[in-house]
């Protein structure tokens, strides 16, 4: 895999951000500062359900995703921060779609086996579900990713080479 | 340029529509739009649904590559996000004259649920002031609310779109590998 930091920033740096903003409407609140903290609920909001009892509590308030998007979100990010470091053994071919339904299976079933009477899930195993997911996730989206920077800078230049022949 | 010129693509536009739609159709109707609640699940398969409608249309021979996935997913994204702040304004209410005072009560007891008794009463009614301003102001909140969805549906969207393109790319031929023949012998 060819590497592109420039498309690794372009990535990485929304993700940190957006996980960066899921402890906003904590810190936001227990600081005053509720009507930041309302706004970022709202930016939030489509993306989950928010139930506070659901979600992880910091300085007293709820953050703003529930227990799996937490593990979604900042797994997803933790994972595209240190991959750059191993990607040389890691990296070298994407996750294929098998193998990310496979890392997505756990957070399904439990769901699934919640609804269904079959499994009580609790906030670890929905942490540590949304947490496998969001790494699996980043194993795709990374190479994935650099694949499509990479060869339309490869392109880029062999168009060029050929119209300067 | 070789024989896999950007031109010989087919039009994107059909497809980005199709996926646009699709994460309205998702993200509007009660119930269905539940699926968003999972990291944007609805607007991401709408994302792939746009992808797989790019990928029947290519011709035979002709690599479909990641990229051409995560155009399309996020110019789906873009697409839909336009589309869904229309549905908003249309359905929401966003310019009627009661919309203020909705939002007012809305803010009150989003307010009053926060236990804004522990803040700076002078920070709340700030706040308060900065959001009736907003929603005072119909161009400023289509605007708000326009820069919101843009920003949520086109990241999900690209997203959705690296997967579709990563689930339905094909591998290019060998360079200098004669093409196949299809079918109908052309």
């Amino acid at each position: 895999m060819r590497w592109s930091w420039s498309a690794y920033a372009l990535l990485t740096a929304p993700a940190v951000l957006w996980s960066t903003g899921l402890f906003a409407a904590s810190i936001a609140h227990s600081s005053g500062w509720d009507g930041l903290a309302f706004a970022t609920r709202l930016l939030y909001s489509p993306v989950c359900h928010q139930d506070a009892a659901r979600s992880f509590v910091i300085a007293g308030w709820p953050m703003n995703v529930c227990h799996r998007c937490s593990g979604i979100y900042l797994s997803f990010t933790v994972m595209l921060l240190i991959l750059p470091w191993f990607r040389a053994r890691w990296l070298r071919h994407s996750v294929s779609v098998r193998r990310l339904a496979i890392f997505v299976l756990p957070l399904l079933l439990d769901y699934a086996l919640d609804v269904l009477g079959v499994w009580r899930n609790s906030a670890m195993s929905r942490l540590l579900s949304g947490v496998v997911a969001g790494a699996g996730l980043a194993l795709f989206v990374l190479p994935a990713w650099m694949e499509v920077w990479t060869s339309r800078r490869h392109r880029g230049i062999h168009h060029s080479e050929e119209a300067s022949r | 340029m070789n024989e896999f010129s950007v031109s010989a693509k087919p039009g994107k536009l059909i497809p980005v529509l199709i996926g646009g739609t699709a994460m309205v159709v998702v993200s509007a109707f009660p119930i269905i739009n539940l699926v968003n609640l999972l990291c944007c699940a609805g607007i991401m398969g709408a994302a792939v649904l746009g992808v797989w409608f790019y990928r029947r249309g290519f011709p035979a021979g002709l690599p479909f590559t990641i990229g051409d996935g995560t155009a399309v997913g996020a110019l789906s994204g873009v697409i839909g996000g336009a589309m869904m702040t229309v549905v908003a304004v249309v359905t929401g209410g966003l310019l009627s004259d009661d919309f203020a005072v909705r939002l007012q009560d809305e803010l009150d007891n989003a307010f009053a649920q926060a236990g804004s008794q522990t803040a700076d009463p002078a920070a709340i009614e700030a706040t308060e002031q900065l959001f009736m301003q907003i929603a005072g102001n119909p161009m400023l909140l289509v605007l708000v609310v326009l820069f919101t969805l843009l920003l949520l549906f086109t990241a999900f969207g690209t997203l959705g779109g690296l997967i579709g393109g990563a689930i339905f790319k094909t591998t290019p031929p060998p360079p200098g590998a004669f093409p196949v023949e299809n079918h109908h012998g052309v």
